[in-house]
């Protein structure tokens, strides 16, 4: 009798630690997050994803609501930020390293030179690729005609 | 009674300087903003690798300089290969730094190439595609054509598939129309100006 109840104890441990580990779109939010992405050939940073509160959902995608992805350049070691992506939410794939949303997005230069808006984008990054699918608008300072001084 | 006239008239006066003074003066962010460049599109493709910006649907360039409109706009922007060529080359011309050779190089490499080369970098070429008009504002002439084609380099601007410039003298239609911006001088091949309804060949059409 003890033996059963014992056993029973266990599988509702294991049940419980189950249940306990499924992971719900309410459950296991974070907050302040940071996605880092390095290169592989020298271990530099290229790029990062933060974001206000970070909500995991099934196939390894995260809801980041707040989010702000910088990617940078070097000028020797110097780094120096050459992105800023921002949108209210969007979902970043852990696996794949793909950042993605339906909604407004905003790009800009670090220096202000330039701003591109839109709806719906998609950003891998490696390698880096952005499509923006809606309503693009792209506000440059320096002008279009190249050589104009 | 003429006390309350002299009011009246006061008041009317305050209004009129009050009207005459909110009236929009272009101010000098005014002017600032008439320099930006603005396109807009339905879809937006950058592809830093391949150094390659495509802006697609119903794109419109508004440029202090020209307006341009068109179905299909791609950007190719110089590869890091040919400016860190550009910047060998440099270097060889003056040999005035004779410091290790490769470390100066990649510096000067990733100092010509501008952060986000996407927007308002290193641009090589600009390639227009389909429904494409092109409006000067300086002149107020406009081509239109299947497909234009800029080389920033040379700064040549040819438009070619049933190119048309429409200019004050008339209209001129040819094979390619070539026009570049350093000189000024318009070219076409093939070409024949149709003023008026009639049709005048014209073998040497340089100039504008």
């Amino acid at each position: 009798m003890d033996i059963v109840s014992s056993k029973n104890l266990i599988v509702v441990i294991l049940l419980g630690n189950w249940v306990g580990g499924q992971v719900l779109p309410s459950q296991g939010v974070q907050k302040k997050i940071k996605f880092p992405e390095y290169d592989r050939k020298n271990g530099r940073i290229v790029s990062l994803l933060t974001g206000d509160k970070a909500v995991p959902y099934n196939n390894g995608l995260i809801l980041v609501e707040g989010a702000r992805m910088e990617t940078y350049k070097y000028e020797g070691i110097k780094k120096n930020v050459d992105l800023i992506i921002e949108a209210p939410a969007c979902f970043f794939d852990l696996r794949n390293r793909i950042a993605s949303s339906g909604g407004a997005m905003k790009v800009y230069r670090s220096d202000g030179q330039a701003m591109l808006e839109g709806r719906g984008f998609m950003w891998q990054h490696n390698p880096g690729f952005l499509i923006i699918s809606n309503n693009v608008k792209t506000v440059m300072n320096q002008g279009f005609s190249i050589n104009e001084k | 009674m003429k006390n309350r006239t002299k009011l009246v008239m006061l008041f009317c006066s305050i209004c009129l300087i009050q009207v005459v003074s909110g009236v929009e003066k272009p101010s000098k962010t005014d002017s600032k903003q008439v320099k930006k460049t603005i396109i807009t599109g339905e879809r937006f493709t950058f592809n830093p690798l391949k150094n390659f910006a495509t802006y697609e649907g119903d794109v419109v360039v508004i440029d202090p300089q020209m307006d341009l409109l068109c179905n299909k706009l791609t950007i190719y922007f110089d590869s890091k290969k040919e400016v860190s060529k550009e910047a060998t080359s440099l270097k060889q011309n003056t040999k005035e730094g004779q410091t290790t050779g490769k470390e100066n190089v990649s510096v000067k490499k990733d100092s010509k190439v501008a952060p986000m080369v996407g927007l308002g970098g290193n641009v090589g070429s600009i390639i227009a595609e389909g429904d494409v008009e092109i409006i000067n504002k300086k002149d107020k002439t406009r081509a239109i054509g299947g497909h234009a084609h800029y080389t920033a380099k040379t700064e040549i601007l040819t438009l070619t598939i049933n190119p048309k410039l429409f200019t004050k003298q008339g209209v001129l239609l040819g094979r390619t129309i070539i026009y570049s911006r350093k000189t000024g001088e318009l070219s076409a091949t093939q070409a024949v100006l149709e003023s008026d309804g009639v049709k005048a060949p014209q073998k040497k059409p340089n100039g504008k």
